[in-house]
């Protein structure tokens, strides 16, 4: 019987080449320049998101605030209907979450067995949806018949199964050893059983991507809002934050009546809804990203 | 009771898709999955199967029930491509038209220039910005500082989340004549460009923006994939004498090949949905030429006619297309490298 | 590949479908509006006044309920404080049911909602021609057969003499199916807005023609050498709209179908290719070549604060002259007071400057309106709804109220009719009583965006807009004519399927070419070249097709 190993540390051992020496100093390089690059644009939106409207409009925002206000944040974030949309969007995006993980996995674990008579039928029925949709009207009706419309289950069930994320994780499921499902089997588990106590917690790694997929995916989707739900009460925050930009944009070009509405347009209402639905996400993703250093013990089973 | 050993022993059989030389640690990484002679040609008759799996049957039965409401039922509305529809009428169309709205963008010149401007655009977005995820995670698995590897990585989604008025809104600024691009040509000597109004210009500047925002959130599903990767096969290439670059190429790729795979194969299905919004905000008449794709030509008859019929007939051809293209990336794969997708 | 689809699986799947399709389209099929010809006017009047006339407070025999669509406009959410909707009840006995759908992407919105079936009774509009999809399904009403129960509609049609507009409205049978807001005084809405203070400092009179503009700008660009003084900001669209009445073509937003009456030669034509086309476009390229134009303005739209951020320019003083609304003046101010500080600038909205074609400006027009689902034909409160509307958009008393609110509550009236706001309350949207405690606009719901401005006198328009408008309207009304309208030619659905198709790559190719010639990239000799190839896309067939369309028209309605 082996004994689990820790890893081994990730170090290259006693020759440290000089070529890799060079080849790490370069890779940092770049990496540090590929951040900057990243990273300037978010700062700009950052300050531009504290700035007067004047300073923004005469382009003197680059990398700090220009005459720093909140002024914008507290005008949207002082409006009741954001916090309660910002809740919707929370719950959306926690049980969207939930019903997608759920869907998701099981059929990936079912279409991940080889063996399975009817395998190709039923992956053929998933990809099939991805390249075939009906269309506004269609969907749009299809919910307003079960009734569906106003309520939450308009927004969380009709993204619930994205193929793409069950592909992925069918291939991450097929590539786990077999010998572990068989070892379980000869145990005497069944399918079900091995999915929960052997597959699941092997595949960490690819559960929490997922996870962290359809999460961001619900975060950050308005249209199933736009298109099932009247009430404003309903909306998530991205819907909200949409009006706003929209209505701010409009009066600019489309000129609402002739004497312009809302004279102080505000050129940082798109800075600010974009760091108030953005910082979240940044806000969780390092909770996640845990489980993509721990990754899967492919040690040994003990008899 | 069985013990099993971790995966260091070389497989009997070397697999016909390993690189040039070195077949020890392909079959190494390899080992878990059946040799291909074994699948099975023969069909379990259904009696068996459903004794055997049928908690398997259960487990897809709900995902299943959930594709047919949520997605073949208001697939039923294509049919409109081959039914006149009006808008306000039925939504399965008033009346048979048969292929009048496929002859229609069949015969119409302006639709397949536009159609060669996707595959075109597409094409590029695809071989461009498939690779570029994979080299910044393995860049960034190389690093060993965790708290560093961490920080680039967080930072590298940040462009992912902006959207696409704010990122279309900086490229014209970046590109515009007293943008910084300009300056620094100038600088150099040379003239201004005005970059946002030449076709030539444009497909870089899609797809380079396309790439920037794409690659940090692109690198995830290879970094999960990097750590499921057993370490003992690296010590084991160690042992073997592989230098890094060498580690790389045997252990690593190979053992993201099934994501890289999938991705793969799925982002040629996709290849032709390029982005609406973004060329639309990007365009204009003087880029029309190279710029102007599908989406947005549709875009543009419907301001006149919303004839969501024509729509729905182009884009049944758009889906087909799709469809073909990954059975065939499929096959091909399945083929030329062992894995694929189902 | 994929094995062999079962049988058994994909028929028990279609099976399935079938059931839910088939009860989807029984939904879908009743939701049809009915045939205007079974209207029975005299039982469909439950609610309705006897003697209802113009000019007169409508009051609903008995109270009912009115479904409404409702954009909700950003800023100005409805909230429970709102007086608009309690103060239309009280006064009509009207309830209105409303269903919200968000400002962004309204038109999708609205689009879906009638084509599946779901729509409320009343739609408000923002243009005349949305109504145009929906006509050939039956799913909104023919609104001409009925105004004959709108007293203030034709009052005011006939006293505005508007009734030549209205015809514009018919569609190929000769009906028109919207209701639109009517504006006794009409101007464009974008025209030029110029730093006076600058064109005084060169000496340059405020312009009067685009010749009068260019010398204006010559003598700017002899000072300020490193300017471009003319920008646009809207890709072109604007400024090529307003210019192109006076060069007698239509161009940018104002592009429309694309054909032209010529009057003189009494033809159709098509604008993208005549004489005055061309003129147009050899003066602009003049203008960039002698770098008095920015170039940049002309091909990147505003959005999201991108390079042709024309406001950013007029404060560094790079642009003095740009295309604005007197919205955009507030927009330009507000960066101007960033740099070079309040009080130090003059920025003023002037009439479109005149050209060849003379001091012409765009054919007077609509604003907003409203569409009926045609299932309020089947309702019993048929008439009262029609009196109802015809109050809300076309009684004076009505539109006074839904811009400013309760006369003695939020506004007072004097004698002469000159409304003033009351100090208490605010409406910010204009820059008036800023500061007060409320707003009528946010707080109470007056002035909102769906309903205020439809139909306006010149007096009610006057009375909220700022002194600088004011003097922009006047301007425009004493010293421009408005062109007259192209003669209607309302296609069919089979010509307007072709319609959409022929016109899209000839639109196209006219807007390249324009930037092109203006930029410079294509030299203005090559002019006839371009013509032929608008001429090799189908552009005579195009203008044939709307001519056929014209001339039934004419044929069929006298």
């Amino acid at each position: 019987m082996t004994e689990r190993m820790p890893a081994p540390p990730r170090t290259v051992g006693m020759r440290d080449s000089v070529g890799y020496r060079a080849f790490t100093i370069v890779n940092i390089t770049l990496l540090v320049l590929i951040c900057l690059a990243m990273l300037y644009p978010f700062i700009t939106v950052l300050a531009q998101s504290f700035s007067s409207p004047g300073a923004i409009k005469s382009g003197q925002v680059s990398f700090w605030p220009v005459e720093f206000n909140v002024d914008t944040y507290a005008a949207v974030m002082g409006n009741g209907m954001f916090w309660r949309n910002y809740g919707n969007t929370v719950l959306y995006t926690v049980v969207g979450t939930a019903i997608a993980m759920t869907l998701t996995t099981t059929y990936a674990y079912v279409l991940s067995k080889q063996h399975l008579r009817g395998r190709g039928v039923l992956i053929g029925v998933a990809v099939f949806t991805m390249f075939f949709n009906g269309g506004l009207v269609p969907n749009y009706v299809l919910i307003s018949s079960l009734g569906m419309k106003n309520t939450m289950w308009a927004i969380v069930l009709p993204g619930a199964i994205s193929v793409f994320n069950l592909l992925v994780m069918k291939s991450f499921f097929e590539n786990l050893p077999h010998e572990l499902e068989e070892a379980a089997q000869i145990d005497g588990l069944g399918w079900f059983g091995i999915f929960t106590r052997i597959v699941l917690p092997l595949s960490k790694a690819v559960i929490a991507t997922t996870i962290l997929f359809y999460s961001v995916a619900f975060w950050n989707d308005w249209f199933g809002a736009f298109l099932y739900l009247d009430k404003n009460e309903l909306f998530p925050v991205t819907l909200f934050l949409r009006n706003i930009i929209a209505g701010a944009s409009t009066a600019a070009t489309e000129s609402a009546a002739a004497g312009g509405s809302a004279a102080d347009l505000n050129p940082n209402i798109q800075s600010v809804t974009m760091i108030l639905t953005v910082i979240p996400i940044l806000a969780v993703y390092p909770f996640v990203q845990r489980y993509f250093v721990s990754g899967v013990m492919l040690g040994s089973v003990k008899g | 009771m069985t013990s099993t050993t971790t995966n260091t022993a070389p497989a009997a059989q070397p697999l016909d898709d390993a690189p040039p030389g070195d077949t020890t640690t392909r079959a190494i990484t390899t080992a878990g999955r059946p040799p291909r002679g074994s699948r099975r040609r023969s069909r379990t008759p259904w009696r068996k199967a459903l004794r055997r799996d049928w908690q398997l049957y259960a487990l897809a039965l709900l995902p299943v029930i959930f594709l047919l409401i949520f997605r073949y039922v208001p697939m039923l509305g294509n049919v409109i491509a081959f039914r006149k529809f009006r808008p306000g009428g039925s939504i399965f169309g008033e009346e048979w038209v048969g292929l009048r709205y496929v002859q229609m963008f069949i015969n119409d010149p302006a639709f397949w220039h536009v159609f060669w401007n996707t595959v075109t655009l597409g094409g590029l977005t695809l071989v461009v910005t498939f690779p570029l995820p994979i080299i910044l995670a393995l860049l960034l698995n190389e690093v060993r500082k965790r708290s560093f590897k961490r920080i680039v990585q967080s930072i590298s989604y940040l462009p992912h989340f902006l959207s696409v008025v704010i990122v279309v809104g900086m490229v014209m600024q970046l590109l515009s004549l007293q943008g910084t691009v300009n300056q620094i040509i100038e600088a150099i000597g040379g003239e201004a460009i005005p970059f946002l109004q030449r076709p030539e210009w444009f497909r870089t500047i899609y797809v380079g923006s396309e790439a920037w925002q794409t690659v940090g959130w692109g690198t995830i599903l290879y970094l999960a994939a990097l750590t499921t990767i057993d370490e003992s096969l690296y010590e084991a290439a160690r042992i073997d004498g592989a230098n890094r670059m060498q580690q790389i190429w045997h252990v690593t790729l190979p053992g993201i090949r099934p994501t890289m795979i999938t991705l793969l194969i799925l982002n040629i299905g996709a290849f032709l949905n390029v982005g609406f919004e973004k060329v639309l905000l990007l365009y204009n008449p003087l880029t029309y030429e190279t710029a102007d794709v599908i989406s947005t030509y549709l875009y543009r008859v419907g301001l006149v006619s919303n004839n969501l019929s024509y729509a729905a007939a182009i884009g049944l051809f758009q889906a087909l297309i799709g469809l073909v293209m990954v059975l065939g990336a499929n096959f091909l794969s399945k083929k030329m490298v062992g894995t694929s997708l189902w | 590949m994929v094995r062999s689809m079962r049988t058994a699986s994909w028929v028990r799947a279609a099976a399935a479908a079938g059931v839910v399709a088939a009860l989807i389209s029984t939904t879908a099929c009743t939701s049809e509006g009915g045939d205007s010809s079974e209207v029975d006017m005299a039982s469909q009047s439950v609610g309705a006044m006897k003697d209802f006339a113009a000019d007169e407070q409508f009051t609903a025999t008995e109270p009912i309920d009115i479904s409404m669509l409702w954009t909700d406009w950003p800023e100005t959410p409805i909230t429970d404080d709102w007086e608009i909707f309690d103060e239309i009840e009280k006064r009509t006995g009207v309830t209105l049911d409303l269903t919200h759908i968000p400002f962004s992407d309204a038109t999708e919105k609205r689009s879906l909602l009638i084509s599946a079936g779901d729509a409320p009774s009343v739609i408000p509009l923002v243009y005349t021609g949305e109504e145009a999809p929906f006509v050939s399904s039956g799913a909104v009403l023919p609104m001409s057969d009925y105004v004959q129960y709108m007293p203030n509609f034709q009052k005011y049609v006939k006293e505005w003499d508007l009734g030549d507009m209205l015809e514009r409205l018919k569609q190929a049978d000769g009906k028109y199916y919207m209701l639109p807001g009517l504006q006794e005084v009409s101007v464009p809405t974008f025209s030029l807005v110029i730093r006076k203070d600058v064109f005084d400092e060169v000496g340059a009179p405020e312009p009067e023609t685009w010749e009068d503009l260019r010398t204006g700008l010559e003598l700017i660009k002899a000072k300020y050498p490193d300017s471009t003084p003319l920008a646009d900001g809207f890709e072109g669209q604007s400024m090529l709209n307003y210019a192109a009445h006076a060069f007698g073509t239509q161009a940018g937003w104002g592009f429309g179908d694309g054909t032209i009456w010529n009057a003189d030669k009494s033809e159709l034509e098509y604008a993208g290719a005549n004489q005055g086309y061309h003129d147009m476009v050899e003066f602009f390229h003049g203008l960039a070549e002698d770098g008095l134009l920015d170039t940049e303005s002309f091909t990147a739209s505003d959005a999201g604060g991108g390079a042709a951020n024309v406001a950013e320019k007029i404060a560094n003083g790079q642009v003095f002259a740009a295309s604005g609304s007197s919205g955009t003046v507030n927009e330009f101010a507000t960066a101007l007071d960033a740099t070079a500080g309040s009080g130090n600038y003059e920025l003023v909205q002037i009439a479109p400057p005149g050209g060849e074609a003379g001091m012409v400006v765009e054919p007077r027009n609509f604003w907003n309106g409203f569409m009926l689902s045609s299932d309020v034909a089947d309702s019993p409160n048929f008439l009262a709804t029609l009196q109802f509307l015809d109050w809300l958009y076309y009684n004076p008393d009505a539109n006074e109220m839904v811009r400013w609110g309760v006369e003695g509550e939020t506004y007072d009236k004097a004698d002469d009719g000159k409304i003033t706001l009351k100090p208490d309350f605010s409406l910010d949207a204009f820059n008036i009583n800023r500061g007060a405690a409320t707003d009528i606009k946010t707080d109470l719901g007056w002035s909102n965006d769906v309903l205020a401005g439809s139909t306006e006198s010149r007096a009610l328009k006057e009375s909220y807009n700022s002194p600088q408008y004011v003097d922009y309207v006047d301007t425009v009304l004493s010293s421009r004519t408005p062109r007259d309208p192209n003669p209607p030619a309302p296609l069919d659905e089979g010509e307007l399927e072709q319609a959409s198709l022929m016109s899209t790559p000839l639109s196209d190719a006219v807007k390249t070419a324009t930037l092109q010639f203006i930029l410079g990239d294509r030299d203005l000799s090559e002019w006839d070249a371009y013509v032929a190839e608008l001429e090799a896309a189908g552009m005579q067939r195009y203008v044939d097709l709307i001519d056929g369309a014209r001339e039934r028209f004419a044929e069929q309605n006298g």
